[in-house]
């Protein structure tokens, strides 16, 4: 597989969450995560003008143009990495 | 383990999630090669002789011993005398610089020579091993500490970057996970979306350090007994368990690149992303299953 350059990643909207953080011998903290993904742009329709209809047979279709939705790149609750 | 843990769970987690960090201090007790008291080190100071160990301690070697059976001995247990020979016998938190004392490689005792006695729950390791389940038990730890937690609803654990799910969040979407870029502190490769099983990632790029004029990392090689020379990293591989994504993301960097990512493609639901020392970035055949990206195509 062809290798790929790294570009500048791109950021996430933020979510509303509240994090529990713990060294691995610490003391206790208290509380919990809760995580609000991304809700997708909902579909749009834009439709084309038809060409006034002719009698020639092989006249193109009417067609529309549909917008895809744009999804963002998820805030993520945390990363993996090597270790730390 | 010398490790940074974050746990995330619902609210109903609350009382279970107070308990996260009492569990892994007692891991730390159990399965630290720092410890003189620790189970890892008494056991490895009767190396030769039959030991009865505790049940947590008896599964996390099975899953050792799975892991270097799976990958054809590369995630080895027994790497412990050559990681010590490169430098480090201490903890990486330890200020003290690290010193490699070995001028020749240390050979690799073989992992099929650890005996058990499954009856016992007894194991014999061979005169002259010391066992190192350092990062097993992160991927273990999490995915223990995840199942204790979803008994209150969906959770996600990570510990020291070794991470697990429960399975999907509560409203029925991925967990977004974010694969660190290890060329720029704070930047991310990719983000990958988990509803089951666990991600890891294994790197040079932290846990290294000079001695004698030479660069050393903590993966070792077991077919040289050295610090594994590859091209790759960092790797990070998905797969269906924490404790197997670690063991093979260890595999796959000690591989290097194009073994490593035909190795994956052999691995049933695995699927990796590579970094190579040069930046370029390569996803194995099934990484864009994961990756948030394939929502966006």
């Amino acid at each position: 597989m062809a290798p790929v350059k790294k570009t500048a990643p791109a950021t996430g909207a933020p979510g509303t969450k509240v994090l529990i953080t713990t060294a691995a011998v610490a003391a206790t903290l208290g509380g919990w995560a809760l995580f609000a993904g991304e809700t997708p742009e909902p579909v749009t329709e834009t439709p084309v003008v038809a060409p006034a209809a002719t009698s020639d047979a092989t006249s193109a279709p009417e067609l529309r143009q549909v917008t895809a939705p744009q999804v963002s790149r998820p805030a993520p609750v945390t990363t993996t990495r090597s270790s730390r | 383990m010398g490790s940074r843990i974050f746990a995330a769970g619902e609210a109903a987690a609350g009382d279970q999630l107070v308990h996260v960090p009492e569990w892994f201090a007692g891991w730390e007790q159990r399965f630290s090669r720092f410890r003189p008291t620790s189970e890892l080190s008494r056991l490895n100071a009767q190396a030769g002789a039959w030991v009865t160990v505790s049940v947590e301690f008896w599964d996390v070697l099975l899953a050792a011993l799975e892991a270097a059976r799976r990958s054809n001995g590369l995630a080895t247990p027994l790497v412990l005398p050559a990681l010590v020979a490169a430098g480090y016998d201490r903890s990486f938190t330890a200020t003290a610089p690290f010193q490699a004392v070995a001028a020749e490689p240390v050979p690799i005792i073989d992992w099929r020579t650890i005996e058990l006695d499954p009856l016992h729950r007894a194991v014999r390791l061979p005169t002259g091993a010391l066992l190192d389940l350092g990062g097993i038990v992160k991927g273990w730890a999490a995915e223990t500490a995840v199942v204790r937690l979803s008994a209150a609803g969906p959770a996600l654990v990570d510990a020291g970057g070794d991470i697990a799910v429960s399975g999907p969040c509560a409203d029925g979407r991925a967990w977004p996970i974010a694969v660190a870029d290890p060329l720029a502190s704070g930047a991310e490769l990719d983000v990958v979306l988990l509803t089951t099983g666990g991600v890891a990632t294994s790197g040079r790029d932290y846990r290294y350090w000079q001695a004698n004029g030479q660069a050393y990392h903590h993966i070792i090689d077991p077919r040289s007994g050295l610090p594994a020379l590859s091209d790759v990293l960092s790797a990070t591989v998905v797969a269906p368990s924490t404790l197997q994504a670690e063991a093979a993301a260890k595999t796959v960097l000690i591989l290097g690149a194009q073994a490593g990512l035909n190795w994956l493609d052999d691995q049933p639901a695995y699927a990796g992303l590579l970094c190579l020392a040069d930046g370029s970035i390569l996803p194995s055949r099934d990484w864009r299953a994961y990756s948030w990206q394939k929502e966006s195509s």
